[in-house]
């Protein structure tokens, strides 16, 4: 239960990707939609993911992406789950906001593709699943579904569940330097009760997790949680950065591995 | 004549020794199971150069999320040999600070050829946009490597060496390992680089060769051995450390430099013997693999014949095989204390496995009690004959009783057994690389229908996107 596991190309991570393109998402956050932002910031998870397994001029498949977009409807964006060699060469999909909410109708897409997927994932990391979501759900409760999926496990640990929630009032006061936020917490007093609830359902931050990021200089505190209130694009970046930084192989990085910054 | 090594990086280098008068050494080099499986270049670089009196090393480990960091390793590699080997002369008498500003100075003056030489090397063009992206952001901040590098003189009596990041450095004298003696000096983060040159500290250190008796080098790829090892070893165990890390999912590149004095190899420990007695047995579980402990042993390499390696730690002698194997695949079991055991034979898998659920492949304790539900013993020479008996026997029947309906129908009606022509079936192209830009997906609904379409760029046709689920009434 350490999460210790590295992601190799024998050994890939698994992310899921839950993201809601319900009409809301057409709404502005600063100059652009909530859904342009998300879709630059999936783009840099993506150039992260690559950056991340690119030895010489090749992208090892260290990571293995699902990517469902929800609505009233959930959407296989990449028709099926693709190594990132895969991704990279497909881009980012462009998406557009439909209408309702159905979260947990997407958290049964999950689940359904994580019983398939679990028995294959023995020597691999956790899998995790990255939920963006901006308000509550409209159809049933899918909390339920979420504690199923989080005590779902391989010797890894327990299927991670990251909520990347945006909205622009979540918190008491404002993040001016997402490099220097250290993150939601257990205490961290929110503003929006759904935002609590998604706290609920958050797993806390892996302290390999955490040390990837502090590797690419964020500042996250030890008991922070998979929580992010995408109350800026630079926040929303941050939630998708967290959800590819599972520990990678060291067929990568001799010497350990990324640039010193 | 002086030897003038450089292991090259697209091969591996069986462990490989050589003695002169006064020293020996011995050297390896292997590939990561991906860069193997790719014939990708390693990113470690090996060189060495020696006369009967002199030996200069180096042992890179090129950074590979940077800029092709085998290229940093091997500019690396290439000039410290050659500073230790000519330019170190005038310091051969002078203290640590000065071989230290010397090669500080030497590690900067790299930087600008070395970065003309980054910017020689072409990004393919059939990489994806991004990918180029992401190589063109990586050359912008250069190519990096760790190294330890030095330089073992007789005529001085002195070792001379110099560092920068984590692979691996530790000196013997006579009584033990005296590898504390360089201290806490071995950081991740440090490192050289194309761009930037030196980043972190460069650490060196002068030892009277009194004080030594080896000295062995080794990247992060070898890491086993850090708590493995506590003295010299037989080529045939540094081998198979080799091997080991090499079946591993985290294998890495491995490069591994060793160095000793006088006219003849340390004192080497006696192989273990062969674990014996192996034998499958099957379960709810799966397929447990058991086997005869052997005195003294510490752990117990299981090896799949065209798969990965696995570690059970002693006393423990069994171990739930995985699921899925290669077809004809074999298993045989070997001892480590700090030298390689003897292997056992190989052991036949059966040809299916039980089709088994999530479960962990920990090893199982031996002498934890039996597990509950039906076993089968498998005997070794057992293990596929009793298969094949029923696959061969089943075969038999089915032919006689086709034949027998097809004589039946031929008598009913003669004209059946003609030849008639075969409609062929045609084959199904299965979809290109090219093919995936299809998939690429733009949710283009019109706000009025709520009808979700999927489309890729704009060159490929939008098609109708069917949802996975839809809500429950």
């Amino acid at each position: 239960m350490s999460y210790d596991t590295l992601a190799t190309s024998k050994s890939p991570a698994l992310i899921i990707y839950l993201l809601d393109v319900s009409g809301s998402m057409g709404d502005k956050l600063g100059t652009k939609t909530r859904l342009e932002i998300v879709t630059e910031s999936l783009t840099a998870m993506l150039r992260q993911m690559v950056f991340r397994s690119t030895k010489g001029g090749r992208v090892a498949p260290r990571y293995r992406i699902a990517m469902y977009a929800y609505s009233d409807h959930v959407y296989d964006l990449l028709g099926g789950v693709r190594p990132v060699d895969q991704v990279a060469q497909l881009g980012v999909p462009e998406l557009t906001p439909m209408r309702s909410t159905d979260t947990a109708l997407a958290f049964s897409q999950a689940e359904k593709l994580l019983q398939q997927e679990l028995p294959n994932l023995a020597h691999c990391p956790a899998p995790l699943v990255c939920h963006m979501t901006d308000g509550e759900f409209t159809g049933s409760d899918p909390e339920p579904i979420v504690r199923r999926i989080m005590a779902m496990r391989v010797p890894d640990g327990n299927v991670l569940v990251e909520n990347i929630f945006i909205s622009d009032q979540l918190l008491a006061e404002p993040v001016s330097d997402v490099h220097k936020w250290g993150g939601v917490t257990p205490k961290t007093r929110l503003t929006n009760k759904y935002a609590q609830k998604l706290r609920n359902i958050s797993s806390p931050l892996p302290q390999s997790y955490r040390a990837t990021m502090l590797e690419s200089g964020y500042s996250l505190a030890e008991d922070a949680l998979m929580m992010i209130p995408g109350m800026t694009p630079a926040l929303v970046e941050l939630g998708f950065v967290m959800s590819a930084a599972t520990p990678i192989g060291a067929e990568s990085p001799s010497g350990g591995g990324s640039y010193a910054r | 004549m002086p030897v003038e090594l450089a292991l090259p990086q697209g091969c591996e280098t069986p462990v490989t020794a050589r003695q002169h008068a006064n020293f020996g050494y011995r050297y390896a080099y292997a590939r990561s199971a991906d860069s193997r499986a790719h014939d990708d270049v390693g990113q470690d670089f090996l060189a060495l150069r020696a006369d009967e009196r002199v030996l200069a090393f180096a042992l890179c480990d090129g950074v590979s999320q940077s800029f092709f960091g085998d290229l940093a390793a091997r500019i690396l590699g290439e000039a410290l040999v050659q500073w230790f080997w000519e330019n170190v002369t005038s310091l051969l008498k002078s203290s640590d600070g000065a071989l230290r500003s010397a090669l500080g100075e030497f590690l900067d003056s790299l930087v600008a050829p070395a970065s003309q030489q980054v910017a020689r090397i072409s990004v393919p063009d059939h990489l994806p946009p991004m990918v180029r992206e992401v190589l063109e952001e990586k050359r912008g901040l250069g190519s990096e490597s760790t190294f330890v590098a030095g330089r073992l003189d007789l005529r001085t009596n002195r070792l001379y060496l110099a560092w920068m990041g984590d692979s691996r450095l530790r000196l013997w004298d006579e009584q033990g390992e005296i590898t504390a003696k360089l201290g806490q000096t071995f950081h991740t983060a440090e490192r050289w680089s194309t761009r930037r040159g030196r980043i972190g500290n460069l650490h060196v250190a002068v030892i009277p060769l009194a004080a030594l008796r080896y000295l062995i080098a080794y990247s992060d790829g070898l890491a086993r051995l850090d708590r493995a090892m506590s003295r010299h070893l037989r080529d045939e165990s540094i081998q198979a450390a080799i091997d080991f890390a090499g079946r591993r999912p985290d294998s890495d590149d491995v490069s591994y430099f060793e160095v000793w004095l006088g006219g003849r190899r340390p004192p080497e420990g006696r192989p273990l013997s062969a674990p014996r007695a192996l034998r499958l047995t099957t379960s709810d579980e799966g397929l447990h693999l058991t086997w005869q402990g052997v005195p003294q042993a510490r752990w117990y390499e299981v090896q799949l014949e065209q798969g990965e390696a696995f570690e059970v730690s002693a006393p423990q002698t069994s171990l739930l095989l995985p699921a899925r194997h290669a077809p004809n695949d074999r298993v045989r079991v070997r001892a480590w204390a700090e030298e390689v055991g003897e292997w056992s034979a190989f052991l036949d898998l059966p040809i299916v496995l039980p089709i088994v659920g999530m479960r962990e492949r920990d090893s199982v304790p031996a002498t934890q009690p039996p597990l509950p539900g039906p076993k089968t013993a498998i005997s070794p020479t057992l293990t596929r004959h009793p298969l094949r008996l029923v696959i061969a026997s089943s075969i038999v029947a089915l032919l006689v009783i086709a034949l027998a309906g097809v004589a039946a129908l031929s008598l009913a009606q003669p004209g059946l057994l003609s030849p008639t022509p075969t409609p062929m079936p045609t084959p199904t192209p299965l979809p290109s690389p090219t093919s995936l830009v299809s998939y690429i997906p733009t949710i283009t609904a019109a706000p009025d229908e709520m009808t979700p379409t999927i489309g890729a760029n704009q060159a490929v046709p939008t098609v109708t996107l069917t949802p996975l689920l839809s809500p429950t009434p």
